[in-house]
């Protein structure tokens, strides 16, 4: 087969910074005539404390129910009947608002994000509505869903101080006990444009984006920073292990290895060793347990990038057994081949497989003007710099077989693990414990 | 309105009829490949529910000059994204790879496609899987509301099996039936390859005529017959009774509209207004915005071969199904009463003639859009005439679609969760009939 010279492809965001504070992040992309407008705010559910949890979740709800100029869902309303979509997504570490739309639809979009981060009306009757709305969501996302719990029991069993213990949407008697009060607080600490950024992509001209900005953010005052966050997880020592009774056709287990944050030189040798494990039919995971009809699901997720912590995270690994599988030889199994990672250096035909889809996976999420600025902007919040979008090509070109094995070492060791075994209970079992919300 | 700046577009028709349509985008240095054959899981035979989605997955395991490791091998090696599907009137191959790679992408799409060996081993691997999986699914409140609500709506038609199958078919299946499936469909003049992305013309035309010209030219399977499902006169209700939920999953509604109906765009503009527009639409407006009783809340419909499910779906805690199903009702007959406003209506048209151009942002979505038009033969000029159809709908089409078209005395209605919370309150709404889930699994499982 002929060897063509690999393209690489950079992304060339402009970024200016508002006097107020707020970052700005531009790319044009005239082929098509639509654009992406995103605000990012440094808040997520690390910013919580006990007590009210799932508060930056539930604020973005909030700020879906009308400021000064407009009412309840009127937001979502006019981006729509202009031609665009809006939503929202609130993770770890940030909140992110978006709105898809016509090019010549930029500056409402501009004009509809600045409002409400400046009139937002926080009101009871608002948080009345939207915490049941939350709390409906939180049936149908975790306790309804098949791994949801198990997923929850997860972090709270791996992380013993940080943030992280709990689920981004909450706990639900959090989401209860949330009063207008917190919300007033929270919005005037974490939404200030010195804690936000703004990324924009598609049919748009950098300078004059940039002045729209500045007409329509420029005046909305800074606010001292919010306090940073210096909570540091003790070093496990030792494998933490529980059990989890739901009703379940299948028996499954989850475990995570406490990683390092998004900065680290070693999150690309942790992705490719999680992309040689389960990505594609050649993945280790997929022959040995999912092609054999051993496992329903077997896989190990970080990431992907944009998507890393910015304080030390965890690589989960995530196994579903097939019906009649016996789920303890399968984790045996399973951390067999985790151990031969740790033992036998990896063979350059399987890295540079696991490299390339890696890489091909990127480009192909980069498609979007929709998720260059998310890449974009996240990195912006998570790792400071918007540039890393331009690094993640390279990072994964340089990495080796040592550098795989190193990080396997490192940190995907019993010592470092926590597992959560899933056992199948039938509904009426189920019952004998009460209502789980 | 926005213009719509297609992507330059060339066809050709091969020696032996298949006909292959080149869309050139040089953004990012990546191309996706797509073959599509004109038949799915509509042409499922009788009692072989999964013949088609697992005559695909086939393909990949196993040619006359690849086993399924060293296929996953080659694929896995160039970065590339197999993937292989049946909906229910098309099948699709689709490998999506970086542009530097296409002649091996073309290539090791055509060894699939024409040069199949259907091992058994394999097979009986496959069959496994697939079972587990689908015995899995059955953890998946939404994939059993889904099943069912399909099952209830076209119970005896070609629509009326799990596009995947069942346990029960799936231990049935035979590899012959998969075979049989190739042999008959898998023919140049029913299949349709795509090429898109960082690509030169000459250089696509070429391969494909060199990988895919030996496919057979084949006659055109017979057509099956349009059919059409008749709208109940009195309501159903399926309930299956899961205590530990504590949530309930709902979905009410009926056939729809067939693709090529001439109401096509009245309806998916009346169905934007009813449930399909998100916080524009009457249903989230009243059931989450005003009532707080869901996080989500949504009509749609699926415009098939023949008229394909019109459905509302929403879950919400098990002590407001009852409340949740009196609304929906109460919203659905006021719009087939009251048809919609001027400025509904003109939400409705901005939002289709505004976003439209987002169906053509990346080579896959122009893909989709492609092939649609030539699977239900729309002709390309229904892409540039779109936006014309939607701003010629009027007031009085969507009175008159809704009227024809919506039937909420007829509605079939499914619902998982804790029947015990909510039986009482939905008795009264038509005839419920309750499902045991353990009885429901034990049924799936055993076979």
């Amino acid at each position: 087969m002929k060897r063509v010279p690999q393209k690489t492809v950079t992304f060339r965001f402009e970024e200016h910074t508002l006097p107020n504070g707020l970052c700005v992040l531009a790319l044009p992309d005239r082929t098509v005539p639509v654009v992406s407008f995103q605000i990012h705010f440094a808040a997520g559910s690390r910013n919580e404390r006990p007590g009210i949890t799932g508060i930056s979740h539930l604020f973005e709800h909030m700020m879906f129910r009308g400021s000064k100029e407009l009412g309840p869902e009127e937001f979502s309303r006019i981006i729509q009947a202009n031609g665009g979509t809006t939503n929202a997504f609130t993770t770890t570490d940030n909140t992110s608002y978006f709105e898809n739309l016509p090019a010549g639809k930029l500056e409402l979009a501009m004009h509809l994000e600045a409002e409400r981060l400046e009139n937002l009306r926080i009101t009871e009757e608002n948080l009345t509505t939207e915490r049941e709305v939350v709390r409906s969501e939180r049936k149908y996302r975790t306790v309804n869903s098949p791994f949801g719990l198990v997923m929850e029991e997860l972090f709270a069993v791996a992380f013993h101080i940080h943030p992280y213990r709990w689920p981004v949407i909450g706990w639900d008697q959090d989401i209860r006990n949330l009063t207008l009060q917190d919300c007033l607080e929270y919005h005037r600490v974490h939404y200030a444009p010195n804690n936000a950024v703004v990324a924009m992509v598609g049919d748009l001209d950098p300078d004059r984006a940039f002045s729209m900005m500045e007409k329509h953010f420029g005046h909305i005052p800074s606010q001292p920073p919010p306090v940073p966050l210096q909570v540091r997880e003790n070093p496990q020592r030792g494998e933490r292990r529980t059990i989890y009774k739901k009703v379940a056709q299948t028996p499954a287990f989850f475990a995570g290895f406490h990683v390092p944050p998004v900065t680290d030189p070693d999150i690309f040798p942790l992705l490719v060793l999680t992309s040689l494990l389960c990505h594609g039919k050649s993945s280790r995971f997929y022959q040995r347990f999912i092609k054999t009809g051993r496992a329903v699901e077997a896989k190990v997720e970080l990431g992907p990038p944009p998507f890393l912590t910015m304080d030390p995270g965890l690589l989960v690994t995530a196994v579903v057994a097939s019906p009649d599988e016996d789920i303890q030889m399968l984790e045996r199994d399973v951390w067999q081949e985790i151990e031969s990672v740790r033992r036998d250096p990896v063979d350059e035909a399987e890295l540079d497989r696991s490299k390339k889809k890696l890489r091909s996976s990127y480009l192909m999420s980069l498609q979007t003007h929709f998720y260059k600025g998310i890449t974009a902007g996240i990195y912006r919040i998570r790792a400071g710099d918007h540039s890393w979008i331009n690094r993640v090509e390279p990072s994964y070109l340089s990495v080796t077989a040592e550098d795989v094995m190193n990080v396997a070492n490192r940190y995907l060791h019993e010592d470092n693990r926590t597992v959560v075994t899933l056992v199948p209970v039938s509904p009426r079992e189920s019952e004998k414990w009460g209502e789980y919300e | 309105m926005e213009s719509v700046r297609l992507p330059e577009i060339q066809s050709q028709t091969l020696g032996n009829g298949m006909r292959v349509l080149a869309v050139r985008d040089r953004r990012l240095p990546l191309v996706t490949l797509v073959l599509m054959v004109k038949k799915g899981a509509e042409a499922d035979e009788e009692g072989r529910a999964g013949q088609a989605d697992l005559a695909l997955e086939m393909l990949t395991l196993g040619t006359e000059k690849r086993t399924s490791q060293q296929i996953a091998l080659d694929v896995d090696s160039l970065g590339a994204h197999l993937a292989f599907y049946s909906g229910w009137d098309a099948s699709f191959v689709e490998i999506e790879g970086l542009s530097e790679d296409l002649p091996s992408l073309v290539e090791i799409i055509s060894d699939l496609v024409l040069h199949p060996t259907f091992p058994e081993p394999e097979f009986e691997q496959l069959k496994k899987r697939r079972i587990a999986s689908l015995i899995q699914d059955q953890d998946e409140s939404e994939i059993v509301a889904d099943d069912q609500f399909t099952e209830l709506v076209f119970e005896g038609t070609p629509y009326g099996h799990p596009r995947r199958g069942t346990v029960d078919s799936l231990r049935r299946l035979a590899l012959d039936d998969l075979e049989r499936f190739h042999r008959r469909h898998f023919v140049a003049d029913q299949c349709v390859l795509m090429i898109l992305g960082d690509i030169d013309f000459e250089e696509s035309f070429m391969r494909t005529e060199e990988f895919m010209g030996p496919m057979e030219s084949g006659q055109a399977s017979s057509e099956r017959k349009a059919f059409q499902v008749p709208h109940r006169a009195q309501r159903r209700i399926r309930i299956i009774h899961r205590p530990d939920l504590t949530q309930s999953q709902i979905r009410m509604g009926h056939p729809g509209i067939e693709r090529t109906s001439p109401d096509f765009h009245r309806f998916q503009v009346a169905n934007y207004i009813l449930g399909g527009g998100g916080f524009s639409s009457r249903l989230m407006e009243r059931v989450r915005s005003q009532k707080g009783y869901t996080y989500g809340i949504s009509s749609s419909f699926k415009a098939r071969r023949s008229p394909g499910p019109f459905v509302i779906s929403t879950f919400t805690p098990n002590e407001n199904t009852g409340a949740v199903m009196l609304e929906i009702l109460e919203v659905v007959e006021a719009f087939v009463r009251e048809g919609a406003r001027q400025e509904e209506l003109e939400g409705a048209k901005n939002y289709y003639l505004g976003s439209y151009p987002f169906r053509f942002e990346t080579p896959a979505k122009i893909a989709r859009e492609i092939l649609e038009v030539e699977l239900y033969g729309l002709g390309l000029q229904s892409l540039s005439n779109y936006p014309l159809r939607i701003s010629e709908v009027t007031l009085a089409d969507i009175s008159l679609t809704v009227k024809q078209r919506l039937f909420p005395q007829g509605f079939s209605v499914v619902i998982v969760g804790n029947g015990d919370l909510f039986k009482r309150q939905v008795e009264a709404m038509g005839d419920v009939e309750i499902i045991d889930f353990q009885r429901l699994v034990a049924h799936r499982s055993e076979g």
